[in-house]
């Protein structure tokens, strides 16, 4: 699909069909992507699970649901447990058998180099000790990782251009550590619920945004950045700016679909 | 571009052409995309700013610089700060954002959406989050704390914020690279609120070096970092997918490319830069 | 200080230096006068090769990885500066420079209009 269409499927599909199982080669496209994210220092931060909602009892499903994700465990065919490994950097420093910064990849590979200051000796005797080993003796930190979130999005946008239906939402990490067997060095990022739509393309229609002035600044904190409108017509045309929620039929397609799924609608 | 090429094509640019400027529209096309991105917890964390190069004095460089991105920073025409506010979750604690997507259809009662759930379950959900006794200094300098849960979510949102605007700079033929400098400068040369934490800015700009840049950059292998049923248990890597996704274009040559030293020589020599 | 082109290459930095440029750009990467350039450098700032990267990286115990040390870092930038308008020639001051990178010490110039 092209790219913007991709990104104007965005929305928070919550329907799914169950019965309709998701193509394995699908899901490791969505994997493909991620592990193609970019990355700092080259270090793998991403790592995922992938479950099949029908490899689970309803007891185990049971264990990894939270409040805003209970349905979803239950109705998607497939999720991918996405996290952030704690451990990758220690790994990458201290192992170096993938290549990384710490393993002297990229200034072998000319990505790195004189022109911008970069050596083998650098990186060995410098960069290592200064930058990538510092605080490892503290061992794994918990707090998140901006680079596990973009593998998880890379990932996202290509269950869409796959055809798939996706929704990210929280898991419970102490259920997925009995029951995936999650290591202990890996914190959450979200669940990715994958599978083909129950309602429309369209679902709600596309989602509100906070003022788009008080989220892009130009020059400094203050300055909003001005909004073309003319730029914002040619996204219409291209498919990225889409029909907004409330779409109107949007009850009934609700209603209907909760019917057919099982679900309560009152 | 189809979105397999665009995931294709994308890798960190390191060389871009300085005298050439990057077109106001095309940096609304990828701030355009951002606005575009999931939310975290339906969170509004993200901020981004976007800082001309040129607009900047040789003293604001100096401060922005760190010993190894000098020379991309000094390439690069335009340069796009992320940040999260965490101040937001507290200012959405009360659940008004999901009331909203209740409102207009997204949320529905068929999974359990509805105003008391929102009060009595999602809203102190959040506000626990918030309040969690763990907590982290704002900043370096920062006698402020934040909840180290509140922080995963926004460096979650951050990096969702970031995979979009690199995949837009790829599409709207740009080359850009994450990158380092230092923050504490940039905090104080554009005002960042203390509530903002920083993260690492795209340096974008058209490309000074080919857009193969040497190849696509090295993996550790498939099942290194994928499983499925179980941990330890590898997803297998299914060689007939990875024909699919080369064709397309995702996949590609990886780096170095033979001629690669010989282009990083040529742009040392391009941009006066040492070998 | 006296020092001649044989005590510049005998310097164990500058032979790393040749090593490193060998290994990334094979042997045109080892350019005639290279030698000379830095000595040229080292007289004009009294110091041997050697004492020129001891000044910058700090060895921690073991001698194996090294502190950067900024300020003297950022002096030998000015000094390559200076090098650089006296001589006429950025590719001459990169020279320099190329050496201080080849020894595990970053820098960079401005760029090149």
């Amino acid at each position: 699909m092209e790219f913007k269409q991709v990104l104007g499927r965005q929305r928070t599909f919550q329907y799914f069909l169950p019965w309709r199982p998701v193509e394995r080669d699908k899901v490791q496209v969505v994997l493909e992507a991620g592990r193609l994210a970019s990355r700092a220092v080259n270090t793998a931060f991403s790592k995922a699970i992938v479950i099949n909602r029908d490899s689970l009892t309803s007891e185990e499903r049971d264990r990894l649901k939270t409040p805003l994700s209970a349905t979803l465990f239950d109705t998607a065919p497939v999720c991918i447990f996405w996290y952030f490994d704690m451990d990758s950097r220690r790994v990458a420093v201290e192992e170096r058998k993938w290549p990384t910064v710490a393993s002297g990849a990229l200034v072998a590979i000319g990505a790195l180099g004189p022109p911008h200051g970069w050596s083998h000796r650098y990186v060995q005797n410098v960069v290592l000790p200064e930058v990538l080993m510092p605080g490892l003796d503290a061992g794994p930190q918990r707090g998140g990782n901006s680079d596990a979130g973009l593998a998880m999005a890379q990932g996202l946008l290509a269950a869409y251009d796959e055809g798939l239906a996706a929704c990210l939402a929280p898991f419970d990490e102490a259920g997925a550590k009995e029951i995936l067997h999650a290591p202990e060095t890996w914190e959450p990022v979200m669940a990715m619920f994958l599978g083909y739509p129950a309602e429309s393309w369209e679902a709600a229609g596309q989602e509100p945004r906070m003022p788009f002035g008080g989220m892009f600044f130009e020059d400094n904190a203050d300055t909003p950045f001005a909004r073309d409108g003319a730029v914002e017509s040619s996204l219409r045309t291209a498919g990225l700016t889409q029909r907004p929620a409330p779409v109107p039929w949007r009850p009934q397609e609700v209603r209907a679909v909760s019917r057919m799924l099982g679900l309560s609608h009152d | 571009m189809e979105l397999k090429s665009v995931v294709g094509w994308r890798r960190s640019i390191r060389f871009f052409d300085p005298w050439r400027q990057v077109e106001r529209e095309k940096i609304q096309n990828i701030l355009e995309a951002i606005y575009r991105a999931p939310r975290v917890l339906e969170v509004d964390f993200v901020r981004v700013l976007v800082v001309r190069r040129d607009r900047l004095t040789p003293d604001d460089m100096q401060t922005l610089k760190t010993p190894t991105t000098t020379a991309q920073l000094s390439l690069a025409p335009v340069y796009v700060f992320f940040f999260a506010d965490v101040a937001m979750l507290e200012s959405a604690a009360d659940g008004h954002n999901f009331s909203e997507l209740m409102s207009l259809g997204v949320l529905n009662a068929s999974h359990g959406w509805n105003d008391q759930f929102v009060t009595e379950t999602v809203s102190p959900l959040m506000r626990s989050i918030v309040d969690d006794p763990v907590r982290v200094p704002l900043g370096a300098s920062s006698t402020q704390t934040v909840s180290r849960e509140t922080l995963r979510l926004a460096r979650t949102a951050i990096g969702i914020a970031q995979e979009y605007a690199l995949l837009a700079a790829v599409e709207e033929g740009l080359g850009a690279q994450l990158s380092g400098v230092s923050v504490n400068a940039a905090r104080t040369l554009f005002g960042i609120p203390d509530t903002w934490i920083p993260s690492s800015p795209m340096l974008l700009g058209y490309h000074g070096e080919s857009r193969e840049a040497g190849g696509q950059r090295p993996r550790e292998p498939f099942e290194e970092d994928f499983f499925e049923l179980r941990h330890p248990h590898p997803f297998y890597r299914e060689p007939a997918v990875v024909d699919r996704l080369t064709a397309a274009e995702m996949i590609q040559s990886p780096a170095p490319f033979p001629w690669r030293m010989d282009e990083v020589r040529g742009l040392a020599r391009k941009f006066g830069l040492p070998e | 200080m006296d020092i001649g082109i044989e005590d510049v290459r005998s310097n164990e930095s500058t032979r790393r230096w040749f090593a490193s440029l060998l290994d990334l750009w094979g042997p045109s990467g080892v350019r005639p006068g290279l030698g000379e350039t830095l000595l040229n450098f080292c007289t004009i700032v009294g110091k041997s090769p050697d004492d020129i990267i001891d000044e910058c990286l700090r060895a921690k115990s073991g001698g194996d990885t090294f502190v950067l040390r900024t300020r003297a870092r950022k002096q030998f930038m000015e000094q390559i500066e200076q090098f650089e308008a006296k001589t006429g020639s950025r590719d001459t001051a990169n020279v320099v420079r190329s050496f201080f990178i080849h020894n595990g010490v970053a820098m960079n110039p401005s760029i090149l209009d």
